[in-house]
């Protein structure tokens, strides 16, 4: 195995870093908060994702699809470190921390929770469909997989979302 | 609830509204600068059961120096870590990495299976010189269901030689090595000859799940086990619909798959080496439970719950199971059916942290003596694997790179990769630095 290669990204490279990563940050966390056990999980992911970011920046060609890259470092980011947290301690809801959303407390934790019951493929592919508002297309790319993969994944993600929610709901 | 009400209770949740993390890439020179070492962990790797306790031990990127101690600028990241006594035991660095050693976790040997291009389904460490693999076209690294042909890999020489099985083909979810994404299939050996397969990753989205086993070592396998993705299972099959975590076998008969059938246990267990299943009683109607590890034929643990996960262990071969007070550790280890060891912190607000133990089956929990261990020995995440109730060792799994940080935070240290030995019950630790050979 070999390191990754740590290298000290020039100034044009920073400033692109800046123009083209940073704005996508938020976003970031947001995607890596519904993939992580909790919102230090979250944050380790995305400053990873943002350092590996930062030394890879030269590999990003396109600018346009600065955001689908980025997004596919943290996934592979937030994928390390589920392998890191073996344990079933790690993936409950301890820890959670609640930020401020207009939903009511229980129903955000009722989705916390659905989610963290979800298999962790439907969890990606769930949270790049309707949480990044990424198309299909975009979801394959990001993904590596094919466009009627992403959509089967899709449909199944969201059927089992909808099932745990009505049991979480008492339905 | 359509796609769009899903949209919004997901943006609602997770959305940050101005919580956003800022970069700091002043630090980002100061890591570049430093020479860093690329760490690789796995959760999934298949949880053991054989009849000595069998724990997964996460993972640690080893620097790698050469033959005769001189260095080398390459590492090792050992995916998975299993001693079979105090010198004897196996770690998997991913791919073809398989390493053996005969003289304690100071040096390995690198015996590597003549895999090729192919990705590892899954390891597992039938002996002290018998190691189990399975291994799939490179292109199986994909997250969809697919079949493929599965090739096994035997060896009983420690790593000297390696003999191909009988390639079978079975309907994976991926065939992929954990380096490069997470595996999901149990392998499961309970001696260097019986053995199952279990591909636990469909059945938690509704698809089928098959179960392979084979009794002369590796070398042919069978399926013993199909349960559709719906309708109706045929008598002694699994139940449809659940999400199955994880297989676990006692002996060449008696095994179990655990998980949860939406809010319900699932805990099926088979007496005829997985042709027929049956549910079995169990002391939580609705816990979500992993797969038990058996530190004895008689002695196993499982942790599961429906909210905050719990202890529960067997005395009697997996016959009756008993809730215990929870672990104050992450996942706790278990070298019989008293002793337990777990790493956790004190929960004031400087906390330390502690090994804590228990001699009583998990029934009370305390820290174990000298128990704080201020920075001589693991760090709270660090994952163990005791052989006695005195022998263990743990890895680091701290992946080091800095959090998020706000202007003005300081960035807290960051450890080193580290595997520790202690041979007095925790009360002192080793920091180990192996030293590798390559047997090729």
């Amino acid at each position: 195995m070999t390191d990754y290669v740590a290298r000290a990204a020039d100034a044009d490279e920073e400033a692109r870093f800046e123009r083209l990563i940073e704005p996508h940050l938020g976003d970031a966390f947001a995607f890596a908060q519904a993939l992580s056990a909790d919102r230090s999980a979250a944050q380790d992911a995305v400053q990873s994702a943002a350092f590996k970011a930062w030394q890879r920046i030269r590999q990003l060609r396109d600018d346009g699809s600065a955001r689908a890259w980025f997004l596919t470092i943290v996934v592979n980011e937030c994928k390390t470190v589920w392998r890191k947290r073996t344990a079933v301690a790690s993936d409950n809801d301890a820890g959670a921390e609640p930020i401020s959303w207009p939903l009511s407390i229980d129903q955000r934790l009722d989705v916390r929770s659905v989610m963290r019951q979800l298999k962790r493929d439907d969890r990606v592919v769930l949270s790049l469909r309707f949480l990044m508002d990424m198309s299909v297309e975009e979801t394959a790319g990001v993904l590596g997989i094919l466009v009627s993969a992403v959509k089967a994944c899709t449909a199944r993600a969201a059927f089992r979302f909808r099932q745990l929610m009505g049991h979480q709901a008492g339905e | 609830m359509d796609d769009d009400d899903i949209r919004q209770a997901l943006h609602a949740t997770y959305s940050s509204s101005g919580t956003e993390p800022t970069v700091t890439r002043d630090l980002f020179k100061q890591q570049a600068a430093k020479p860093r070492h690329r760490r690789v962990v796995t959760s999934l790797v298949a949880v053991v059961a054989t009849l000595v306790v069998a724990v997964p031990v996460g993972v640690v990127v080893f620097p790698r120096t050469g033959v005769n101690g001189s260095s080398s600028a390459s590492t090792t990241p050992v995916l998975d870590l299993h001693m079979f006594g105090a010198n004897d035991g196996w770690a998997w660095a991913g791919g073809d990495e398989i390493m053996h050693t005969t003289s304690g976790v100071g040096h390995w040997t690198i015996v590597p299976p003549p895999i090729g291009s192919q990705v590892v389904v899954g390891v597992d460490w039938a002996g002290a010189d018998s190691a189990r693999m399975l291994t799939a076209p490179g292109a199986s690294e994909n997250e969809l269901e697919q079949t493929y042909t599965v090739t096994p890999w035997i060896t009983d020489d420690a790593g000297a030689t390696w003999t191909e099985g009988q390639p079978f083909r079975v309907l994976l979810e991926a065939g992929a090595d954990p380096t490069n994404g997470p595996i999901y299939a149990d392998l499961d050996f309970v001696d260097p000859t019986h053995g199952w397969f279990f591909d636990n990753q469909i059945v938690s989205v509704g698809g089928p799940t098959f179960i392979y086993r084979t009794v002369d070592g590796g070398l042919h396998w069978s399926q013993v086990e199909m349960t559709p993705a719906s309708g109706k299972a045929a008598r002694g099959s699994l139940p449809v619909g659940c999400s199955a975590y994880g297989m676990t076998f006692v002996s060449p008969t008696t095994g179990w798959v655990t998980g949860s059938c939406g809010l319900a246990t699932l805990f099926d267990v088979t007496h005829d080496g997985g042709a027929t299943w049956a549910p079995q009683a169990f002391p939580c109607i609705n816990c979500a439970l992993y797969p038990p590890q058996f530190s004895s034929p008689l002695d196993g643990q499982l942790m599961g719950g429906s909210g905050e996960s719990g202890l529960f262990v067997t005395t009697d071969g997996g016959r009756t199971w008993n809730a215990r007070a929870g672990a104050p550790g992450v996942w706790p280890d278990f070298v019989d059916g008293e002793h337990g060891f777990a790493l956790g912190v004190t929960g004031n607000d400087n906390p330390s942290i502690i090994l804590w133990t228990t001699s009583d089956g998990g029934m009370h929990w305390g820290e174990a003596p000298d128990g704080a261990l201020h920075g001589n020995g693991p760090d709270e995440e660090s994952q163990l694997d005791f052989i006695s109730p005195r022998i263990g060792w743990a890895v680091s799994v701290w992946f080091g790179n800095q959090p998020l940080l706000s202007p003005g935070q300081t960035p807290y240290p960051t450890p080193p990769d580290e595997l520790w030995q202690t041979t007095d019950a925790g009360s002192t630790w080793t920091l180990v630095t192996p030293t590798f050979t390559t047997s090729q």
